[in-house]
């Protein structure tokens, strides 16, 4: 009998033990009161935010910065569609934060989701590429297209319905048209690998790419992927020879970079006319809020504090950190450039602490 | 009286098991709520016959289960998870079928919308490991997902409908902008 009555305290205790552990949830932390700073930037920002995060985080301890990276889009629809609350976003086109949140109201009130934008940083489209690349010790800023339509190198392409890379990768090709007057190139290196073929429309000094709904590669020497992310990767592996490519991300990746000339590399704003001169459409509405119409432009990130952060005063002094020189020496090394001086569209509505930047 | 305690233990300690068990396997996780039950799916054939589905009719249609994950833009990983539901082959055969040359459009409940082709309603797509390094599959197939590792889906999983992409060798990724989530919508678009 005093057998059985262990064996059922024993049964007892696991009983216990199981339901304990059934009522437990991994990844539960006791709460602390730090304060939870959530950045969501782009992808191609996530190096120097990453540095940026850990020192801010050195000089304040009280702050704990969570970063969420995502494609430019998804990081402003995270905000205004998909009820996430920020409390700083910044993307790689400034111009998504004035077109998608300043017209946007917050669902309780009339109050838009931002109504100011600093520009702070740039970038320029390249062609990324290895000591092993075929062909690699002959390509330059002269020859990159004749060596990019060779049928023995392969070239990636990241989706242009998908990726901001792959429409500008279609704008510095066709801008290439131009600057090398030679109007067989876009054909040459990726026109003639795909199905159906991107139809090219002219209306006074604009040259519009369409984009059609469906787009397939019919030669195994041009990879289409749907982020320039995995192109990095096949060119890392030898998969691939060569990809356009932010220059900050080529370098940080370790890997080489062929600068293009300035008319061609959508960063400077002398230029800025010419790149006007090309435009990307798209034959479908891949998100509700977003015309899939992408002018020419340099490049230039924004970023902002919704209207509905939680920590207003916390992310100014991450802005203000990003924008001294700490957060400048940091964006070096992460082979970002800043902007000279950064720019502001509305300083008035800026918090205090910001508003002596401008 | 040493029975009765005994007895008093033993009834003890299986009720503590059965609480443990339920409080683990939480059915009511798959109890659909009533934005569940209320859920609709039109299916759009390319002659533009229509039929709207119920997350019930959905489930009442030949499953298919099968194991995939998916990566983001910035090459986060998301699962692989165990993930059952209803081929898009399947539905797209309740509006006439799909045919090659024709593409198919996955709409969603948040606006997000994007187009698939014949091959990849199919299941052809590029595959990768964990690691994300591209990796050949044998058999992939092309879901609209309502239970997702034996549960319905929550609504940061995209709840109560979602592509997946599934097949073998098990805990392959495809790109993650495939995986639409809040699916209400699936339009066979004609050949252009």
């Amino acid at each position: 009998m005093q057998k059985m009555h262990k064996h059922l305290c024993l049964l007892l205790i696991m009983a216990i033990m199981a339901g304990t552990a059934g009522c437990s949830r991994p990844g539960q932390q006791p709460p602390d009161d730090q304060v939870k700073l959530k950045v969501i930037i782009a992808g191609s920002l996530l190096v120097p935010f990453q540095s940026l995060e850990k020192e801010f985080e050195r000089q304040n301890p009280g702050i704990d910065v969570q970063l969420e990276g995502h494609g430019s889009v998804q990081v402003i629809r995270a905000v205004t569609e998909l009820g996430d609350i920020a409390d700083i976003t910044a993307v790689a086109d400034a111009q998504l934060i004035p077109l998608m949140m300043y017209s946007n109201a917050m669902p309780d009130g009339d109050q838009a989701y931002a109504d100011w934008t600093i520009r702070f940083s740039t970038n320029r489209l390249g062609i990324a590429y290895k000591d092993e690349s075929a062909y690699a010790a002959e390509i330059n800023a002269d020859n990159w297209h004749e060596i990019m339509s060779r049928p023995d190198v392969t070239i990636g392409l990241a989706d242009p319905r998908i990726d901001a890379m792959g429409y500008r990768t279609l704008m510095a090709i066709q801008l290439a048209e131009d600057y090398y007057q030679d109007d067989t190139i876009f054909e040459r290196t990726i026109g003639s690998a795909l199905d159906p073929t991107m139809k090219i429309s002219t209306e006074g000094d604009v040259d519009t790419i369409n984009v059609p709904e469906v787009v397939k590669t019919t030669q195994p020497r041009v990879k289409l992927r749907s982020y320039s992310i995995q192109l990095m990767a096949l060119l890392e592996s030898g998969d691939l020879d060569y990809s356009f490519e932010y220059e900050s991300v080529a370098k940080q990746r370790g890997l080489k970079f062929l600068a293009l000339p300035v008319g061609i590399d959508l960063s400077s704003p002398d230029f800025e006319p010419q790149y006007q001169q090309v435009e990307v459409n798209l034959d479908f509405r891949r998100f509700a809020s977003v015309v899939p119409n992408f002018q020419g432009t340099r490049i230039v990130y924004g970023l902002t504090i919704p209207n509905n952060a939680l920590h207003p005063q916390e992310s100014a002094r991450f802005i203000e950190f990003i924008l001294s020189t700490d957060g400048q020496g940091i964006f070096d090394q992460s082979y970002q450039p800043l902007l000279s001086s950064p720019l502001c569209d509305n300083p008035q509505a800026l918090p205090e602490t910001l508003q002596t930047w401008f | 009286m040493k029975d009765r305690k005994s007895l008093l233990i033993l009834f003890t300690g299986v009720l503590l098991i059965l609480v443990s068990v339920l409080a683990y396997i939480q059915p009511w996780q798959n109890w659909p709520d009533e934005e569940t039950k209320g859920w609709q799916l039109t299916v759009v054939g390319s002659d533009g016959n229509q039929k709207v589905l119920s997350f019930q009719d959905i489930r009442e249609l030949p499953a298919h289960e099968g194991n995939g994950g998916f990566f983001s833009t910035v090459g986060i990983v998301f699962g692989p998870y165990q993930a059952k539901g209803v081929t898009l082959e399947e539905l797209c055969n309740i509006v006439g079928g799909i045919k090659p040359n024709e593409a198919l459009m996955v709409s969603a409940r948040d606006g997000y919308s994007t187009v698939l082709s014949y091959e990849q309603v199919m299941g052809d797509f590029i595959t990768y490991s964990t690691e994300l390094k591209e990796v050949p599959h044998q058999e992939l197939k092309t879901i609209l997902m309502y239970q997702q590792d034996s549960r319905l889906l929550s609504d940061a999983d995209g709840k109560p409908l979602r592509i997946a992409i599934v097949g073998s060798p098990p805990n392959l990724l495809t790109e993650g902008n495939y995986w639409v989530k809040w699916v209400n919508k699936l339009e066979v678009l004609k050949a252009p």
